[in-house]
C-alpha cells in the first residue's frame, strides 16, 4: 500500500494556504513528468446483451482533472467502475499509476459516488475520517486529522452534526472530504453535484476547484454538465450515446484570475461549451435532425435517455 | 414551549386514549356480567362469567401464587427470547455471507416456521423431561423466524453504492460489515425482535401446556379444569402484562440504539 504523500505532510501542506491560491494547471503539470497516471486502450464492456463501452481511449496525467462529459446511460459510471478496480472491462486494458490488475488498481483510486453515501449513524467528522479509520487509525488521531481540513474545507461547526442535520451543499462537502482523506491519488467522481439545486452546484465548483488545482490529485470527474466539466476540469473526454465512445477531447480555457461567473461568460468559454453541445446532440445516424425533446430548459446540462447506467 | 405544549399533547393521546378506551371497554364488561346479563344470555352459572372488579379481586388475593407462576414464565419467555436471539443474528449473518449457504437453508428457515408448535412441545417433553427445556425450545423456535428473516432482509437492503464507496476505501471484509452491513439491519433486528417478543408468551404457554408442574400456562391449565375461570382471566392479564412490558422494553432499546433515525 503505497500512497504518495503521508497524509500528515499532505494536511500540514493543505492548512499552511490559507486562502487556496487559484493556479494555472498547464504550468504547473510543466514540473510533472508527463507519463500518464491513469490510462486506458480500447475499453469494451457489455451487459448480457448491451454494449455500454465501445473502444474507450483516455489518458490522464498526473495532477490532472479530466471531466468525462456525456448523455445519461452513456456508461461514464461503468467507466469509473471499470477505472477504480471494481469491476473488470470485457476487452482493453486499464492502468493506474503502472497497475494493470483490478486489484491492483483499487489500492490506488478513491472513489465518490453520485449519491453523498454518507453513514447515518455516525456524525460528519466520523464520515469523513472513515479512510482513516479503515486504515486502523484510533478514533482520536482519526479525527484530529479530518479536524484541520473542516476548517480549510468551510465546515467548520459542522463536526458533531449527523447527516441528516446538514444541507445538500454540505453533504456533498463531507463526501468529498471522505474522498479526499483517503490519501489515494486518484479521485473519481461520479456526478458529484447532480442532485443539488444550481446556486448549491455552482458555490460547490467554486470551492472545488482550488481544491483540484493544488495538483496533489489526478481527477476523473464524471458529468453532465457541460459547463460544470469546462470549469472544474483541464480537459474534457466527450462521449457518445450508448454504446459509448470518445467523440472529442476538448481542453478547457484556463484563466484564474477571473471569477467562476466572469469565466463562464467569456467568449472562449461559451463558444467551447457550444461546440461541446453540438457534439452530443448532433445529427445521430438515422436521423436527420436530433428530436426535439433534446432541447433541455436546465440550460447547458445534457439531455438523454433516462436511464441509470450513466 | 409550543414544542412543548405538542409533545404534551401527543403524551395525551399515545396514553389517554388508550387508556379511556379500555376503562370504556372494561366498564361494558363489568355492567354486563355483574347484573347477570352475560351469565343468562351464555345460558351459564354466573361464577363462570366473571365481572373485571371479580378478576382484580382474585389477582389480589392469589398475588403470591400468581407472582410465582409468572415469574416462572418471564423466565422462559426471556430466556427462550435470548437463544433465539442470538441464533437468529448469527444464522442471518451467516447466509448474508455465503450465497451458497443462503439458496441451501433458506427454505428450511422457513419451513421452521411452518413446524405447528402444538404437535412438537409434547414430542420435546418426552425428550428432554418437564424441566425448562423443552419451554426454551418451544419459545426459540418461536421466535427464531422472524428475527432471523428480518435480519437479512436489513443485511441484504444495503445500499450497493455504500458497498463500492467502502471498498474504495480501504475497508476490510469485516469494516464493511461493522460499519455500513451491520447498522443498516439493525432497524430490521429490532422490528423483527418485537415481532418475536410479542409471540414469545404464546411459545411458552404451549411449552407449559404440553407437560410442565408450574408457570401461568400450568395454572391456567388447573384453572380451567377447576372451573376458577375468574383467576384463568387474572392469569391472562398477568400474561399480556409481560407481553406489553417486554415489547415497551424493546422500543425503548430502539430508540436508545437508532438514535440517528
Amino acid at each position: 500500500m503505497t500512497v504518495p504523500l503521508t497524509l500528515m505532510a499532505e494536511l500540514n501542506r493543505v492548512t499552511r494556504q490559507e486562502q487556496p491560491r487559484q493556479v494555472d494547471r498547464r504550468e504547473r503539470l510543466e514540473s510533472f513528468p508527463m507519463t500518464p497516471s491513469l490510462s486506458g486502450r480500447h475499453l469494451g464492456h457489455s451487459f448480457g446483451s448491451v454494449t455500454v463501452l465501445d473502444g474507450i481511449d483516455f489518458e490522464v496525467s498526473a495532477g490532472e482533472t479530466v471531466a468525462l462529459l456525456g448523455p445519461s446511460g452513456c456508461g461514464k459510471s461503468t467507466l469509473l467502475e471499470l477505472v477504480c478496480g471494481l469491476r473488470s472491462p470485457d476487452s482493453g486494458s486499464i492502468e493506474v499509476a503502472g497497475e494493470a490488475t483490478a486489484s491492483g488498481r483499487l489500492e490506488h483510486c478513491a472513489y465518490m459516488p453520485q449519491k453523498d453515501c454518507l453513514l447515518p449513524w455516525f456524525n460528519a467528522i466520523d464520515n469523513a475520517a472513515l479512510a482513516l479509520r479503515n486504515r486502523g487509525r484510533s478514533r482520536t488521531t482519526a479525527r484530529k486529522e479530518a479536524d484541520g481540513l473542516f476548517r480549510k474545507f468551510g465546515l467548520d461547526g459542522f463536526q458533531q452534526s449527523l447527516p441528516h442535520q446538514l444541507s445538500g451543499g454540505m453533504r456533498q462537502r463531507v463526501a468529498f472530504l471522505r474522498t479526499f482523506l483517503s490519501g489515494k491519488e486518484v479521485l473519481l467522481l461520479d456526478e458529484p453535484f447532480a442532485a443539488l439545486d444550481a446556486i448549491t452546484r455552482a458555490e460547490l465548483q467554486e470551492w472545488l476547484l482550488p481544491v483540484l488545482a493544488d495538483g496533489s490529485r489526478t481527477v476523473l470527474l464524471v458529468t453532465h454538465d457541460v459547463e460544470e466539466a469546462l470549469y472544474l476540469a483541464d480537459s474534457v473526454l466527450v462521449m457518445s450515446a450508448r454504446p459509448g465512445h470518445v467523440l472529442e477531447r476538448v481542453e478547457s480555457p484556463r484563466d484564474p484570475s477571473l471569477s467562476r461567473t466572469e469565466r463562464v461568460t467569456t467568449a472562449g468559454f461559451t463558444s467551447l461549451r457550444e461546440r461541446i453541445l453540438g457534439l452530443l446532440t448532433g445529427p445521430v445516424p438515422g436521423m436527420e435532425h436530433p428530436p426535439a425533446s433534446q432541447e433541455s430548459s436546465r440550460g447547458s446540462s445534457l439531455p438523454g435517455p433516462t436511464g441509470s447506467t450513466g | 414551549m409550543t414544542q412543548q405544549n405538542h409533545r404534551r399533547a401527543v403524551t395525551l393521546t399515545n396514553w389517554l386514549l388508550p387508556g379511556l378506551l379500555l376503562l370504556l371497554l372494561l366498564g361494558i364488561w363489568q355492567l354486563a356480567a355483574s347484573t347477570g346479563f352475560l351469565a343468562d344470555q351464555l345460558g351459564l352459572e354466573e361464577f363462570l362469567v366473571p365481572a373485571p372488579a371479580g378478576i382484580a379481586e382474585v389477582l389480589w388475593q392469589d398475588r403470591s401464587l400468581i407472582a410465582d407462576n409468572a415469574w416462572v414464565t418471564l423466565t422462559e419467555v426471556v430466556f427462550g427470547f435470548l437463544i433465539a436471539l442470538v441464533l437468529g443474528l448469527a444464522t442471518a449473518t451467516l447466509l448474508h455471507l455465503s450465497d451458497l449457504l443462503r439458496r441451501a437453508s433458506y427454505p428450511l428457515v422457513v419451513a421452521s416456521q411452518t413446524i405447528p408448535i402444538i404437535v412438537i412441545a409434547p414430542v420435546l417433553v418426552v425428550w428432554f423431561g418437564y424441566g425448562i427445556g423443552p419451554k426454551l425450545a418451544v419459545v426459540a423456535l418461536i421466535c427464531f423466524f422472524p428475527i432471523t428473516v428480518n435480519t437479512l432482509d436489513g443485511l441484504q437492503s444495503v445500499d450497493r453504492e455504500k458497498v463500492k464507496m467502502m471498498r474504495t476505501l480501504w475497508a476490510s471484509r469485516l469494516q464493511l460489515f461493522t460499519r455500513v452491513e451491520a447498522p443498516t439491519a439493525l432497524p430490521y433486528a429490532f422490528s423483527g425482535a418485537k415481532i418475536a417478543v410479542a409471540v414469545a408468551v404464546i411459545g411458552a404457554v404451549f411449552g407449559e401446556w404440553a407437560g410442565a408442574d408450574r408457570g401461568l400456562g400450568y395454572l391456567m391449565l388447573q384453572d380451567n379444569a377447576q372451573l376458577m375461570t375468574a383467576r384463568l382471566f387474572a392469569s391472562v392479564f398477568v400474561l399480556s402484562a409481560i407481553a406489553v412490558s417486554l415489547f415497551a422494553l424493546v422500543t425503548v432499546l430502539e430508540r436508545r440504539l437508532l438514535r440517528w433515525r
